[in-house]
């Protein structure tokens, strides 16, 4: 057999990333990126599930499903984790270049942001 | 990315088939992605979230992405080679465990064998040189 090895993105192309909604996109990109700053953060200051949950305030399996990447957390949550992490959040607003994707809205009558990226900034308080 | 590659077209025909017998083919996607990313982003420190990437038992420099969505519970067993001096995670195949049950129980073994031709062919080709794009 003739192998060929490709990057990570071309596989993803052609499992047809560029083409899953936006809505899903995001709650993705975002789980990513909240679920990855909680568990470096618990990982960084040497801290079971446990011990880190004890420090939020929240049971076990929370921390478990904050650190799974698919956990649909309310707004008011996270700002409660956060705020016990001692980081702040800032959210981005941009719209997306793709008008098509937006259905409800006439744009030429309405500018439309849309949500994209979450900043995290850690306010330099260790555990 | 360039830390992760996979044997192209064996992959992504399996994962394919895979996705479109799931009903969750957006999610499982980006899920996959999310794996991906953490790779490439963390390189060896990824192993430290075995929810997402696990070693395999007495299988040397072999892991596995987990991807666990409902009744979903794919695994992605994988390899590291490294190759003119940078490291490669390579990926092998795709397979859904049955149950988690067996899955806490590394049954791994009926793939591994299925998979273990193909990792020392791919031995050999990092040894003389590889394709890639």
């Amino acid at each position: 057999m003739e192998y060929k090895l490709i990057d990570s993105n071309s596989v993803l192309e052609q499992l047809g990333v560029d083409e899953i909604p936006s809505n899903i996109d995001m709650f993705y990109d975002l789980s990513y990126q909240l679920s990855t700053y909680i568990f470096d953060y618990r990982v960084k200051n040497n801290l079971t599930q446990k011990e880190f949950a004890n420090m939020l305030g929240v049971k076990q399996p929370m921390v478990s499903k904050l650190e799974s990447g698919n956990y649909n957390i309310s707004l008011q949550s996270i700002c409660d984790v956060m705020a016990k992490l001692n980081t702040r959040i800032k959210l981005e607003l941009e719209p997306e270049d793709n008008e098509e994707d937006v259905d409800c809205f006439d744009m030429s009558r309405h500018e439309v942001p849309a949500a994209n990226i979450v900043k995290i900034e850690e306010l330099g308080v260790a555990v | 990315m360039c830390f992760v590659a996979c044997v192209s077209p064996l992959f992504i025909q399996s994962l394919e088939k895979i996705l479109e017998g799931s009903g969750r083919k957006e999610h499982v996607i980006k899920m996959f992605e999310q794996r991906l990313r953490l790779l490439d982003e963390h390189k060896h420190e990824a192993f430290l979230r075995p929810k997402w990437i696990e070693k395999l038992r007495g299988e040397k420099d072999m892991y596995s992405l987990r991807i666990i969505d409902k009744d979903l519970n794919i695994r992605i067993p994988f390899v590291l080679y490294t190759y003119q001096k940078r490291p490669y995670a390579v990926l092998l195949s795709v397979f859904l465990e049955k149950n988690k049950a067996s899955a806490k129980k590394y049954s791994y073994a009926s793939e591994i064998e299925l998979i273990r031709p193909m990792i020392e062919e791919l031995e050999e080709v990092f040894s003389r040189g590889i394709q890639t794009d």
